[in-house]
């Protein structure tokens, strides 16, 4: 059966690893931080509730990493221009008509499923999908400004600027991934400053005058002068802290967390404190990390190994986006940066994020199938 | 291939990038565990959570009569987070004054100006316990639910109901220990003792987490294991002849400054105990329930005991009630001990006159006479009529019984015809009131009863049916025999007193004399122990009680003074409530079914309501919002009554109530003498009225 499976499925083993080892600790993870006694009690079947419905996602993913795995690559770059076409009105609706979770409109709802989705996680991959089909494409004039670089600089402005008002963390992070994808693709440096410029500009005036201006003041404070901060605005980070503290070496073990009960939503955002208080320092801090840098290491070596620039790059702009992602998680969670709303991607629970994040890794599994029937041959 | 070998340099110095990004994440880890550890792992200490037990409503106790003698209900402390996470800034300032304005609306104890500074206080202090009011009731915290701010619930508007029950005894000292109560630490006592598992129910959970100051909150808005509340207990108490025996009691202890005192009183056919007092002097003139001595308190009864050692001999034909007993001299030795009579009788008289005079010479002679040879005849006799044995009661707590046996280490010469009257055996109050109740009720021995069913809201969950202890303690000529010698105590022996013509009490005195503390029966003061065992009415028993009246130190000491009139209060009491009991009026006053009730003037509908419902023929003149009935003939004849206004009314023949209304009604002020009807009333009928002019009623 197993047999039967690694024959069916092409594309680099190491980064099938890891998407099923992530996942594991996503189950194991979730499933504890959870599965209070309190849910156990009051409703039996509540957690397997929770669990069945994440499980459910994961397998999905996996599938849905496995049918994405089985495309061609080069069709991905067609699929990213219309995925940014679809994004860009649905961005704009979710800021004016999205649902709104901590104050925030991040979400809309998919009517026939009833489930609700973060707009900024398709348009994210459609944006660096599509960065990765206009770098090729114009890498030959690359450094002309207006044939090579326009298109470019008006669809991160766009993306970026749709979300900021209400997710500037999201906001900032997909700009600075994006930078980096243009430094990888050799737009010239004069042409990024220009980026940053514009972007610098933007976010200044989401910052000063947009709809969270409140939020960003309080976090950036917060994080600046812990000492001076009400013991209620450092709460999120001190509960994040006390469990990776707590967490030693080796951990507390599976399912033994005490800090869960205090961490606001520590399936999600501060899931990497939960895991480090499990699974200690070695096996949930390093191996998670580990599990990433193997991950974008084996990425590294597809863009390498890729014959043609489109795969090169389309591998590049998505593993270097998730493992910015997840290490921006990282840093809110061990308070290197201060408390934002990004998912440490395939581990927190959430379903779209967990989908979209799979159908990266599939994209990637992708290219890599190409390499390597390119180096059969 | 210049591009590729370029991208591919910076691929690799983007990897090395992040590579140093995971190192940095990687130090950050290890410096939050290893330099600044301590500071979090001890407030990870100072922050924990745990699952603190929630109790159950406990269940009600419920007299016999559906009186509430044990309740509980649920208080509640309401705390305000007030750094609620769904509570910001702007929703708790813009809708404060208006939560201020509806908690001093609701509890009127301050004003909602100061209901607002403080709560704006509390914020400003990052109070996240900040309790705002204790012990609201339910209905108050239904309507504090839908307050502004608080109707966010514990997350959006920072609403914590700490609830706590409160247990409510609303009949205070009456029946007090047996009901019993449940405390912390304390062994539980009495039905809420025994009944405990039923009456508490099923504690819930509770997940709470300390917050800074040591106090604890709930993590979630609701318990998360919800308690099941408690069953409730159906006593046998009856919450009226509960009252009754307990003020009897009480007075009669206070009179006499005795120490302490029982009184106990049960159904004849089913054992239930019906009433059960247990009062201990706290100081003079001060009496409490605090030890439950009827089913604890185990002495040597004394001449109460007789019965048994009669019925005893009588069952086995030792003696009977006409053989003769010579008691003239008033003591007897036996083994150089001496047994005295209270009172001297110069004569030889009959066993039945021995028993009514309470003679202790003669039972000591008799019993020691009958079975000297084979005493364990007399004890297995004693036994057999269930004596000597535990009851198995359904409230823990009972005291030991003993009926001594000739091979004990302690049976001696001296003890035969010592148990014969009553000492050198041991009985709990409650323990020799159900053998005479099993002698009033015709030999068959009842276990006594306090709980007759367990209920969960209104629905039975256990019924306790009577217990048959022993089917028949004594052949049915012995039970009738017994019988009469009780009968004859009351008619002509020690307790004339208690002779009524209304109905017939059957019982037996005791005056025992009772060891005081370690000083023993003869050193020191001599205690007594007063008591009154016996059942009524005599001819077709009832009820049976038991009164015991401990160191008495006024007004004597015998059974017959002391404690046979707390019996007769009692037993009068309950007699007058329970017309079931009484011989029919028509038969007993024939002359009386022949009269009329008639009345004076009284108000209109109240009159026709009485005799419509008794059924009396009446022929109606008038009707008015005053009538006034007299006989004619054969029926009554209602006319109606009107007062002239500016005149004084005529109030003869009115109850207070309707003398007062009209009186004060037509401007006059009522100077109200004795009680009863107005019999006379100053000024007269008729005359002129002067406002606010005192006019005086004599009721008789």
């Amino acid at each position: 059966m197993v047999n039967v499976l690694f024959q069916k499925v092409r594309g680099d083993r190491w980064i099938w690893m890891v998407a099923i080892l992530l996942s594991v600790f996503s189950i194991l993870a979730v499933y504890s931080s959870t599965g209070t006694l309190a849910y156990r009690s009051a409703n039996d079947g509540f957690t397997f509730a929770y669990l069945f419905r994440h499980g459910s996602v994961i397998i999905a993913g996996l599938v849905l990493m496995y049918i994405a795995h089985l495309i061609n690559h080069k069709y991905y770059s067609r699929i990213a221009q219309i995925l940014l076409y679809i994004s860009i009105p649905l961005l704009l609706y979710t800021l004016f008509f999205g649902s709104s979770i901590n104050q925030a409109s991040r979400w809309i709802m998919i009517p026939v499923i009833n489930e609700t989705f973060q707009t900024s996680d398709l348009a994210k991959l459609a944006l660096y999908m599509f960065l990765a089909r206009e770098l090729t494409k114009r890498q030959e004039k690359i450094k002309n400004f207006k044939e090579g670089f326009l298109p470019i600089f008006v669809s991160i402005l766009a993306v970026c600027g749709l979300i900021a008002p209400e997710n500037l963390s999201t906001a900032l992070m997909i700009f600075g991934t994006s930078v980096l994808l243009l430094l990888i693709g050799r737009v010239s440096i004069r042409q990024i400053a220009l980026v940053c410029l514009a972007g610098g500009m933007l976010v200044a005036a989401v910052v000063f005058l947009g709809p969270r201006r409140g939020v960003y003041k309080a976090r950036v404070n917060s994080f600046l002068h812990p000492e001076m901060a009400h013991a209620d605005d450092t709460y999120q980070i001190d509960q994040a802290k006390i469990a990776i503290a707590s967490g030693g070496t080796f951990g507390k073990g599976p399912g033994n967390s005490t800090q869960r009960n205090f961490l606001p939503s520590p399936y999600a955002d501060f899931i990497y404190a939960v895991i480090i208080e499990e699974y200690g320092l070695l096996i949930g801090g390093v191996g998670v990390i580990v599990l990433y840098l193997i991950f974008l290491y084996r990425s590294v070596k597809i863009v390498v190994k890729s014959p043609k620039a489109f795969g090169a790059l389309l591998a590049a702009a998505l593993s270097f986006s998730l493992v910015i992602q997840a290490f921006a998680n990282m840093a809110v969670a061990t308070n290197l940066f201060p408390v934002t709303g990004v998912s440490l991607p395939l581990v927190s629970m959430g379903g779209t994020s967990i989908l979209f994040t799979s159908l990266a890794f599939g994209i990637i599994l992708s290219v890599s199938r190409d390499v390597e029937e390119v180096d059969n041959q | 291939m210049r591009i590729r070998t370029d991208i591919i340099l910076r691929v690799y110095l983007a990897y090395a990038i992040l590579l140093v990004f995971a190192l940095a994440i990687v130090f950050q880890i290890w410096k939050i565990q290893q330099v600044e550890g301590e500071k979090w792992r001890a407030m990870a200490d100072s922050l924990s959570t745990a699952y603190v037990t929630v109790d159950a409503v406990r269940g009600n106790i419920y007299s016999e009569d559906g009186q509430l003698m044990a309740t509980s209900i649920p208080r509640y402390d309401i705390r305000m987070d007030t750094r609620a996470d769904g509570l910001d800034k702007e929703l708790f300032y813009s809708q404060l004054d208006s939560l201020a304005w509806h908690l001093s609306n609701l509890f009127r104890d301050r004003s909602a100006a100061r209901y607002a500074s403080v709560l704006r206080n509390a914020r400003e202090n990052g109070e996240r316990y900040f309790l705002v009011k204790r012990n609201v009731s339910f209905n108050q915290l239904k309507k504090i639910k839908e307050f502004p701010i608080f109707r966010r619930g514990q997350y959006g508007g920072g609403l914590i109901a700490v609830r706590h029950n409160e247990r409510i005894y609303p009949f205070r000292e009456l029946a007090r220990r047996t009901i019993g109560y449940k405390l912390p630490t304390v062994q539980p006592v009495g039905l809420e003792g025994v009944y405990d598992e039923y009456i508490n129910g099923e504690s819930g959970k509770r997940l709470m987490r300390r917050i800074a100051g040591g106090v604890w909150i709930p993590v979630n808005e609701e318990e998360e294991i919800r308690p099941v509340d408690g069953c409730d207990i159906i006593s046998t108490i009856n919450i009226n002849i509960q009252d009754v025996a307990h003020s009897a009691l009480e007075k009669q202890l206070i009179e006499t400054n005795s120490k302490w005192g029982t009184a106990i009183l049960m159904e004849v056919k089913t054992g239930a105990i019906r009433a059960v007092v247990n009062l201990t002097r706290v100081r003079e003139g001060v009496y409490k329930e605090d030890f439950n001595y009827a089913i604890s308190y185990s002495s040597e009864p004394g001449s109460t005991f007789k019965l048994a050692s009669f019925m005893a001999g009588l069952e086995d034909g030792k003696f009977d009630l006409e053989t003769p007993v010579d008691v003239s001299k008033g003591y007897a030795v036996f083994h150089g001990l001496t047994v005295r009579d209270s009172h001297t009788i110069p004569e030889t008289i009959t066993m039945q006159r021995a028993f009514e005079e309470s003679s202790n010479v003669a039972i000591a002679k008799a019993i020691h006479q009958a079975y000297k040879s084979d005493p364990e005849d007399f004890t297995d006799r004693l036994r057999k009529m269930g004596l000597g044995q535990k009851l198995d009661l359904q409230i823990p707590g009972e005291g030991r019984t003993r009926i001594k046996d000739p091979k004990d280490k302690d049976w001696y010469g001296t003890t035969l015809p010592w148990m014969a009257h009553g000492y050198e055996v041991l009985l709990t109050p409650l323990q020799l009131l159900t053998f005479y109740n099993a002698v009033a009720n015709d030999g068959r021995m009842m276990k006594p009863q306090f709980v007759t069913q367990i209920q969960r809201n209104g629905q039975p969950v256990k019924k306790i049916e009577p217990e048959v202890i022993r089917e028949r303690i004594a052949s049915r000529e012995t039970i009738s025999k017994a019988r009469h010698l009780l009968e004859s105590v009351v008619t002509d022996g020690t307790a004339k007193r208690l002779f009524s013509t209304v109905y017939t009490i059957a019982g037996k005195t005791g005056t025992a004399v009772i060891a005081d503390g370690s000083k023993g029966y003869r050193q020191g003061n001599k205690q007594y122990q007063a008591s009154f065992c016996g059942y009524f009415p005599a001819e077709n028993p009832q009820y049976s009680m038991l009164v015991i009246v401990s160191s008495p130190t006024r007004g004597g000491y015998y059974g017959g003074a002391i404690a046979a009139p707390v019996f007769k209060e009692i037993a009068d009491k309950v007699y007058s409530t329970r017309p079931d009991m009484q011989p029919d009026i028509r038969e007993q006053y024939p002359q009386l079914a022949a009269m009329f009730p008639q009345t004076e003037s009284v108000s209109g509908n109240e009159l026709l309501t009485v005799y419509r419902k008794l059924n009396i023929p009446l022929t109606v003149e008038e009707e008015g919002v005053w009538m006034i009935a007299r006989p004619t003939g054969s029926a009554l004849r209602v006319e109606a009554k009107n007062f002239q206004a500016g005149v004084v009314p005529d109030l003869k023949g009115m109850g207070l109530a309707d003398a007062l209304f009209l009186a004060e009604n037509a401007g006059l002020k009522p100077v109200v003498t004795g009680n009863g009807k107005v019999v006379v009333q100053s000024p007269k009928p008729g005359e002129k009225i002067k406002r606010g002019s005192p006019i005086v009623l004599k009721m008789n």
